[in-house]
C-alpha cells in the first residue's frame, strides 16, 4: 500500500465534508446535480482514492505498510 | 512505576468511578438522541404523545451536557492535579465525599427526569422535569430535579476545594516553584466555574426550588432566564477547558513532541477565566426586556473570546508539527503524514479540534447580534453546539479515554482498530448531521419541537430538498449512536482485559518554552479572579437591576407550565403591565 490503512481511513473520512457540500458548491456555478449523481460521484471518488492507495507504487516491492 | 494506577492506585479508583458514571450517562443520553433524530426527521414515529418528546429532549440534554461531561472532567482534573504536583489527594475521604455529593445530585435529578416517562406514579403522583437543559421559568420541574441539580453543583464546588487544597499544601512545600501547567489549568477552570455557578445557584435556590415547592407563587421568568445564561454560556467553557487541556497536554505527547509554549497556554486559560462569564446575554438577543446596549456589550465580550481559541489553534498545531518532525516528517505540509493517525486517541482529538474550528465559525454567526436574528431558535443552533460540545468536547473525551483507561486500569486497550473506527465514525456522522442541521436552520426549520412540519406550509431548500436534509440528519444520528456503542464496547473490553506491562509512561514531556519563560504575574490567581469579577459586575449589574426594576424580583405573575403557549400568557401580561418595550 502507498499509505497505511489508518491513513486511508482518515483520508476517506476527510472526503465526507467534500461529498456533503459537493452539490452546494456546484450550484454556485449554476450546475444542479441530483442526489443520486452526487452519491455516485462520491462513491467513485472514494473508490479511486482507495484504489490509488492499494495499488503499490512503481518500484515498491516491499509490500504493505500497515501501521 | 510508570502508569498512573501504579503511582496513585487510590486516586485511579476515584477517576475510574467518575468515568464509569460519565459513560453510563453518555449511553442514556445518546440513545435519547437517536430517538429524537428518527422522530423529528419523520423516519419513525417514536412518540405517540408529543409531550414525550420533551422528556426525551431533557434526558438527552441533561445526561450529556451535565452528567457525561462534568463527571468525566472531574476525573481528568484529579489526574491533572495529582500527576503534576506529584502527590496524592490530601484526604481520600474528602475526595469520596464530593464524589458522593455529585452521585446523589445526579441520582435525584436523573430520577426526576426519567420519571417523566410515566404519567402517574403510585403514592407520589406526577413526577417530571421536562424543562430541557435550559431549565428556566416558566417551565417548571419537580423539586427533586432542582434539589439534585443544587447538590450536584455543590459537589463540584467541594471537588474544587479538594484541588485547591492539594495545590496549597504543595505550595507551602515548594514556595519558589511555578504552578505546574496542568494544575494551573484546573485552578483557573474552577475559579471560572465558581463565578459562573453563582448565577444558577441564585436561580435555583432563591427562585426555582421554592417556586416548585409552592413557597413562591410566581417568579420573574426573564430574571431566571438571565441568571441561567449567566451560568449557561460559561458552562460551555467548563466543558471546553478540560478538552483544551487534553489538546495541550496529550496531543503533543502522543504526536511524539512537546508542547510549543507553556506561557501561551497559561494566557489562554487566564483569558477564559476573565472572559467566559460576562457573555451570557448573547443567548438573549431576542429577549424583550433587555436593552440593546447591554446586548451589544455582551456581543463585544463574546467576540474577544475568539482570541484564546485562536491562540490554542496556533499552539496545538505548532506542538503537533514539532512532534511530527521528531518522527521524521518533512516539508510545509508533508509533516502531517508523519502524525500517528493510527492512534485513536490522537486521531479522535485531532478530528475534534478540526470540527471545533467549524463550530467556531457558526458560533461567530450566533454571537453577532444582527445575524443571530436569522438563526435564533432555529435548527442551526443544535447544529452549532453538536460541533462544539457534541464533538470538540465529546469526541476529545472519548478519544482521550483510549489513553486514560490503560493508565487507570493497567490493562491494554481493547482493539485499537475498533477504537480508530469509532472516532472516525463520530467525525463522519457528525459531519452529516450538523451540516444538515445548520442548513435546515437557514431555511427556518425550528429547534425544540417534535414535529417541525405544518399544514399548508413547506420549507423550501436552496439545494436539494428538506427530505434530503432529514435523511442526512437521520443517517448522521444513526452513525453517531453506532459510534457510542463501539466506544462502550471498547471501554468494557478494556476493563475486562488482562493486565499488561506494555503501557506507555504517563509522564507528560516538558514544554519547548517552559514556565520559566512566562511572566510571574500569570500565576497571580487573585489578580485574574478580581478582574473576572469586575468584568462580571460591569456586564451584569445594570441589566439585572433593570430587569428587577421593571418586572420585580418575583415577576408579574403567570402560571407555570411546561408548554410554550403559557409563556405567551406571561409575555402578554408583561406587555399589558408595560414591562415590555413598545
Amino acid at each position: 500500500m502507498r499509505i497505511s490503512r489508518s491513513s486511508l481511513l482518515i483520508l476517506a473520512a476527510f472526503m465526507i465534508p467534500v461529498v456533503v457540500e459537493f452539490r452546494t458548491l456546484l450550484l454556485m456555478f449554476g450546475i444542479d446535480v441530483s442526489i443520486e449523481a452526487a452519491v455516485a460521484a462520491s462513491v467513485a471518488a472514494v473508490a479511486a482514492v482507495t484504489l490509488w492507495a492499494v495499488i503499490p507504487a512503481r518500484g515498491d516491492h516491499d509490500g504493505a505498510e500497515t501501521a | 512505576m510508570s502508569t498512573y494506577v501504579e503511582r496513585f492506585p487510590a486516586e485511579a479508583k476515584v477517576i475510574r468511578s467518575a468515568f464509569y458514571v460519565s459513560f453510563v450517562s453518555l449511553a442514556i443520553g445518546a440513545l435519547m438522541g437517536l430517538l429524537q433524530t428518527l422522530h423529528r426527521t419523520g423516519m419513525f414515529e417514536v412518540f405517540s404523545e408529543p409531550g414525550t418528546y420533551y422528556t426525551v429532549l431533557t434526558t438527552h440534554g441533561v445526561f450529556l451536557v451535565i452528567a457525561f461531561t462534568i463527571w468525566f472532567l472531574v476525573g481528568v482534573f484529579v489526574w491533572a492535579v495529582t500527576t503534576s504536583l506529584d502527590r496524592g489527594v490530601e484526604s481520600l475521604r474528602f475526595t469520596w465525599s464530593w464524589y458522593g455529593l455529585m452521585s446523589l445530585g445526579t441520582a435525584l435529578a436523573g430520577i426526576a427526569i426519567l420519571a417523566g416517562f410515566v404519567d402517574d406514579w403510585p403514592i407520589v403522583g406526577d413526577v417530571s422535569a421536562d424543562v430541557l437543559f435550559t431549565f428556566y421559568a416558566p417551565l417548571q420541574a419537580h423539586p427533586m430535579f432542582y434539589l439534585g441539580l443544587a447538590i450536584f453543583i455543590v459537589g463540584t464546588w467541594v471537588a474544587g476545594v479538594d484541588w485547591f487544597r492539594s495545590w496549597w499544601v504543595w505550595k507551602q512545600e515548594n514556595p519558589d516553584e511555578r504552578i505546574p501547567l496542568p494544575t494551573f489549568m484546573v485552578l483557573t477552570t474552577m475559579l471560572m466555574w465558581y463565578i459562573a455557578t453563582l448565577g444558577v445557584a441564585v436561580a435555583v435556590l432563591a427562585f426555582l426550588l421554592p417556586w416548585s415547592l409552592g413557597l413562591l407563587e410566581t417568579v420573574n421568568p426573564l430574571l431566571t432566564r438571565t441568571l441561567f445564561w449567566f451560568f449557561g454560556h460559561p458552562v460551555v467553557y467548563f466543558w471546553l477547558m478540560p478538552a483544551y487541556m487534553m489538546w495541550y497536554l496529550l496531543l503533543p505527547k502522543i504526536s511524539g513532541g512537546r508542547l510549543f509554549s507553556d506561557p501561551l497556554a497559561r494566557v489562554v486559560f487566564i483569558l477564559f477565566l476573565i472572559l467566559s462569564v460576562p457573555t451570557g446575554i448573547h443567548h438573549q438577543y431576542l429577549d424583550p426586556g433587555i436593552s440593546e446596549g447591554f446586548k451589544f456589550i455582551a456581543m463585544t465580550n463574546t467576540m474577544f473570546l475568539l482570541l484564546p481559541s485562536l491562540l490554542t489553534a496556533f499552539t496545538v498545531v505548532a506542538s503537533m508539527e514539532h512532534g511530527a518532525r521528531q518522527r521524521g516528517g518533512e516539508g510545509h505540509f508533508g509533516w502531517l503524514k508523519a502524525l500517528p493517525w493510527g492512534n485513536p486517541a490522537f486521531t479522535g482529538m485531532a478530528l475534534a479540534g478540526l470540527m471545533f474550528a467549524a463550530g467556531g465559525f457558526s458560533g461567530m454567526i450566533n454571537a453577532g447580534m444582527n445575524i443571530n436574528y436569522l438563526v435564533h431558535n432555529s435548527f442551526w443552533v443544535p447544529g452549532h453546539f453538536h460541533l462544539t460540545v457534541g464533538t470538540a468536547v465529546a469526541l476529545t473525551f472519548m478519544a482521550s479515554t483510549y489513553w486514560f483507561l490503560p493508565q487507570l486500569t493497567g490493562r491494554k486497550l481493547f482493539s485499537r482498530p475498533l477504537a480508530l473506527v469509532q472516532v472516525v465514525l463520530w467525525f463522519v456522522g457528525m459531519t452529516f448531521m450538523s451540516n444538515a442541521m445548520h442548513r435546515a436552520g437557514l431555511l427556518g426549520i425550528p429547534r425544540r419541537t417534535a414535529e417541525p412540519w405544518y399544514d399548508g406550509f413547506e420549507f423550501e431548500a436552496g439545494v436539494g430538498s428538506v427530505g434530503e436534509l432529514n435523511a442526512q440528519i437521520a443517517l448522521g444520528g444513526t452513525l453517531l449512536t453506532l459510534s457510542v456503542a463501539i466506544f462502550l464496547v471498547v471501554v468494557i473490553g478494556t476493563a475486562l482485559n488482562g493486565k499488561s506491562s506494555e503501557i506507555e509512561t504517563s509522564v507528560i514531556p516538558e514544554p519547548l518554552s517552559g514556565p520559566e519563560d512566562s511572566p510571574l504575574v500569570l500565576d497571580n490567581l487573585k489578580l485574574w479572579t478580581v478582574i473576572a469579577v469586575v468584568l462580571v459586575v460591569l456586564a451584569y449589574t445594570l441589566p439585572l437591576a433593570s430587569i428587577i426594576d421593571r418586572g420585580g424580583l418575583l415577576g408579574p405573575g403567570g402560571r407555570a407550565f411546561p408548554m410554550s403557549l403559557d409563556s405567551l400568557v406571561v409575555l402578554a401580561q408583561l406587555a399589558t403591565e408595560g414591562a415590555l418595550p413598545r
